[in-house]
Order: structure tokens, then C-alpha cells, then sequence
């Protein structure tokens, strides 16, 4: 649980970027942290075309054709943002599962504890049953007595 | 999750300038990705690009475009994915605390009837212990061999614990520091190894003065249902019965229950009390020698029928909230055209 609540401050942390740091972080550090991230395998494709649209805006620019650098630049930064997206999930979905799981263990919890104050709660009845037994047992032996 | 993005080509079909594409989401997807607005936003402005690039004829561009499009969307989509997975994650977290408490209030009862139970069985087994010993002073009080009474050297020690507990009560109804102190030394000091029809007879009277002491400290304080389950209680570790009516306590007696019945007197000091049915006057006369009864209290009607006594002041309306004039609070002091009290 402390990997995916460590996982989602990471990710908060990345989508806050913009106002916590200064300058912002670039594409490609956005990506190094998804790939740390204990979740990276859930983004895997995502960084992979992430990586190269990163690659090919690179060559473009180099290259002198700056629009389709952009353009591929524009696309790395849609795939950067899905894998970080990816990357949440799953670290929402871990989470989300294990208060599920700690949910179905309260459930059984709460279920034996009723359990056991019903059986409880008869034990108090049948004491009072044989209570209220011997009351009546002592008090006929006192009128055959008489 | 399966973005679909369809590519329609739009023929210039009627004489339309130019032949374009258009982009169109599933709008199943649109729909639901609506609950993640920016990223939908920045999904639509680069499909509005990419049919731009397309209409000019830019087939490259509009590729690049519909691709950063279709990212877009699918990253509200998997954000969709994770709000809901967020708000079940707190509705799951929300019954959690839920259950949690519901738990510790469960636990709470358990520990609470195990303790209640636990009381009920020592106060069960004290109730045993006093009712043999009440055997075993009747035995002794009537000379009969009786085979449920209790060997008398352990009826004196149950006798001198219960004072004790009474003493501890009466001090703490606030009975005169004195009196308890004294009895309680009494009764610490009262020898338990004696010969044990001795110490019965003396733990019997250390007894009587604690219930004396007792009653003398209810006398204060009103009559409750708490008192009147102690009336009952008291009773019946004697052996007799109680019947609860608007109209007080009945209890039915034999002639022999005379210091039973004293000791039902000294403890519960509230209102008179009235002896009817046969034998009752002799009863009556019996009772005004016993120690620590208020003769003035006592008051008899000889007639047909069983013996018993009636106790106003405890009946089943006391303690409780009163409308009218109940009967209790006209009976709760002898009544003028009552038999004459005292005919002893």
C-alpha cells in the first residue's frame, strides 16, 4: 500500500509539475518517472510510442523540418500524459483493491463479532432461564416441605 | 478500453469546394470521457487540426494530428477509469470507518454483557450462598434438621460477609459515620472458628443491626423500582414471595416467618405495613418484639383467608412519574380508619 500511495504523490507531483517546479519537467523526465514508478508496467506501450514520437520530433528538428517536429513533439506529450494517466490507475486500482480486501476482512470481522455477541447474549438468557429455574426448584421444595 | 476513431471521408459530393476528412469520436467514449474535460478538450482541438491538415491536403499532418488525438483520448478515458475507480476506493473507505465502528460498538456490548453476565453469575452464586444460610438459620432458629441448610460455621461467614456489604451500603446512603464504623470493626473483628452454632447466633445479630442500619438510611431517600427490586430480591433469598400490585408488595406468609418478615421490616423502611387474613394478630404480636421494628409501623387485620402482608409504599407505581394522587402516596402513611397499629 505505501508503493501505490508513494506512486500516486509521484504522479499528483507530475501533474502539478508545472506549478511545484520551475522550470517545468521535460517530456522526457515525465517519462523517466513513469518507467520508475512501481506501476510502470501498465504504461509499457505508452512509453514505448511516447519515447519514439520523442525520437523522431528530435531527428525532425534536426533535420530543419520544425512542423512535423512539432507535430511528433505534440504526440509525444499526448502519449507522456496517457502513460502517466496509465500509471494512476493502476496505483488507484491497487489501492482501491486493497481497502476492498480490508473491507471483506472487517465484513468477516464485524460478521463473527455479531456472531459471538448473539451467542452471548443467549448464554444470558439461558442463565436467567436457570436462574429463574432454581428459584422456582427452591421454592417448591419449600412448599412440600411445609 | 477500445478508443475508436473513425475516419470519414467526406465526398465533395454537390459541387463542394474541397474533399476533406472528418474525424469522429465513439460518442459512447465522448461521453464518458466528458467526466475528464481538459484532456477531452485538448482531444477535440487536435482532431479539429487534423481535419484542418486534411482538408488542405496535408495527409502527414492530419495522420499526426489524429494520432495525438486519439492519445488524448484515450487519456480521459483511462482518467474516467481512474476517478471511478477513486470514488469506489472512498465509498469502500466510507464503509470501512463504517463497519469499524459498528465493530467496536459490537465488542464494545460483547465486553459489556460478559461483564454484566459475569455479575449476574457471582450474584447468582451469592444469592445461593444466602439462601442456604437462610435455611441454615432457620434450621437453627427452629431446632429441625434441615438437609439443603448450609453448615452453620459457613452460614455465620456468608451472614458476616452479606453485613458487611449492607454496612458498606448503608455508609454509603449516608448512615451515620459512626454507627457503620463501629459495626464495620465489629464485624471484622467478629470470630469465625467458634463452634458453629455460636457464631451463626452472633453473626445473625451483626446481620440484623446492618439491616437495621440500612433501613434506617433508606428511610431518607423515596422508594424506587431499584428499592423495590431489592425488596423483592431480599424476599426471596428468604424464601418468600413477593407479588407486585399498584396497591404494594404482598407477601403471603406462614406463622413462622415472623423473623423473615422482621428483617424485610428493618431493610425497607418506607410506609406502613398491614398483616391481614388468619393469624394475622398474632403474627402482628410476635413481629413487635423483634429488634429494630418500628411497632408503629405495624398494623393487623384478623380474618378468613391466608396470611400475609401488604407493603403500600412498594407497590409497582412507586419511583415512577405520578399523573394523579396515586394510591401509594394516600397509603404511604397509616391511615386514621386503618386497624389500630401496635397490638402488641
Amino acid at each position: 500500500m505505501m508503493r501505490s500511495l508513494a506512486s500516486i504523490v509521484l504522479v499528483s507531483a507530475l501533474f502539478a509539475g508545472t506549478a511545484l517546479a520551475d522550470p517545468p519537467p521535460t517530456l522526457a523526465a515525465r517519462l523517466d518517472a513513469v518507467t520508475q514508478s512501481p506501476f510502470a508496467s501498465a504504461a509499457e506501450g505508452t512509453v514505448e510510442q511516447a519515447r519514439g514520437a520523442l525520437e523522431r520530433a528530435d531527428t525532425l528538428r534536426a533535420a530543419g523540418q520544425a512542423s512535423a517536429a512539432s507535430r511528433a513533439e505534440g504526440i509525444a506529450r499526448a502519449a507522456v500524459q496517457l502513460a502517466e494517466r496509465q500509471v494512476a490507475r493502476a496505483a488507484e486500482h491497487t489501492e482501491r483493491d486493497a481497502v476492498a480486501h480490508r473491507l471483506v476482512q472487517l465484513r468477516q470481522r464485524l460478521e463473527t463479532a455479531l456472531e459471538a455477541l448473539a451467542t452471548m447474549v443467549a448464554a444470558g438468557s439461558d442463565a436467567s432461564d436457570a436462574a429463574a429455574a432454581a428459584v422456582e426448584a427452591a421454592e417448591s421444595d419449600g412448599e412440600d416441605e411445609e | 478500453m477500445r478508443v475508436a476513431l473513425l475516419l470519414l471521408l467526406a465526398a465533395g459530393c454537390g459541387g463542394a469546394p474541397t474533399a476533406g476528412m472528418r474525424l469522429a469520436f465513439e460518442e459512447a467514449d465522448v461521453t464518458r470521457a466528458a467526466r475528464a474535460p481538459d484532456l477531452l478538450a485538448r482531444a477535440r482541438e487536435a482532431r479539429e487540426r487534423a481535419e484542418v491538415a486534411a482538408a488542405e491536403g496535408d495527409e502527414d499532418a492530419a495522420a499526426d494530428y489524429a494520432t495525438e488525438a486519439r492519445l488524448w483520448l484515450r487519456a480521459a478515458l483511462v482518467e474516467v477509469d481512474r476517478l471511478e475507480l477513486e470514488a469506489a476506493r472512498l465509498q469502500d473507505e466510507q464503509e470501512e470507518e463504517t463497519l469499524a465502528q459498528r465493530l467496536a460498538q459490537t465488542q464494545a456490548e460483547r465486553r459489556a454483557r460478559e461483564a454484566t453476565l459475569g455479575r449476574e453469575r457471582a450474584a447468582a452464586v451469592a444469592r445461593e450462598q444466602m439462601e442456604r444460610a437462610f435455611v441454615a438459620a432457620e434450621a437453627r432458629e427452629t431446632r429441625r434438621q434441615d438437609p439443603h441448610a448450609m453448615d452453620p460455621l459457613a452460614a455465620a461467614r456468608a451472614f458476616l460477609d452479606r453485613a458487611r456489604l449492607l454496612t458498606a451500603t448503608a455508609r454509603a446512603l449516608r448512615a451515620p459515620v459512626e454507627s457503620t464504623t463501629t459495626l464495620l470493626a465489629t464485624l471484622e473483628a467478629a470470630p469465625t472458628t467458634r463452634e458453629g452454632s455460636q457464631a451463626l447466633r452472633e453473626a445473625l445479630v451483626l446481620h440484623r443491626q446492618a439491616l437495621t442500619l440500612l433501613g434506617e438510611a433508606r428511610a431518607d431517600s423515596p422508594v424506587t423500582p431499584a428499592v423495590i427490586a431489592s425488596l423483592v430480591e431480599s424476599a426471596q433469598e428468604r424464601g418468600l414471595e413477593v407479588s407486585l400490585t399498584p396497591d404494594g408488595a404482598f407477601v403471603p406468609l406462614n406463622r413462622s416467618d415472623v423473623s423473615k418478615m422482621a428483617d424485610l421490616i428493618r431493610e425497607f423502611p418506607h410506609g406502613p405495613i398491614r398483616f391481614q387474613g388468619r393469624g394475622a394478630r398474632r403474627f402482628h404480636r410476635s413481629l413487635g418484639s423483634e429488634e429494630g421494628v418500628r411497632r408503629g409501623r405495624l398494623s393487623s387485620d384478623e380474618a378468613a383467608g391466608e396470611l400475609s402482608a401488604q407493603l403500600p409504599a412498594y407497590g409497582t407505581a412507586a419511583g415512577l412519574p405520578v399523573e394523579t394522587e396515586s394510591p401509594e402516596s394516600e397509603l404511604s402513611a397509616p391511615a386514621p380508619s386503618e386497624p389500630t397499629p401496635d397490638a402488641g
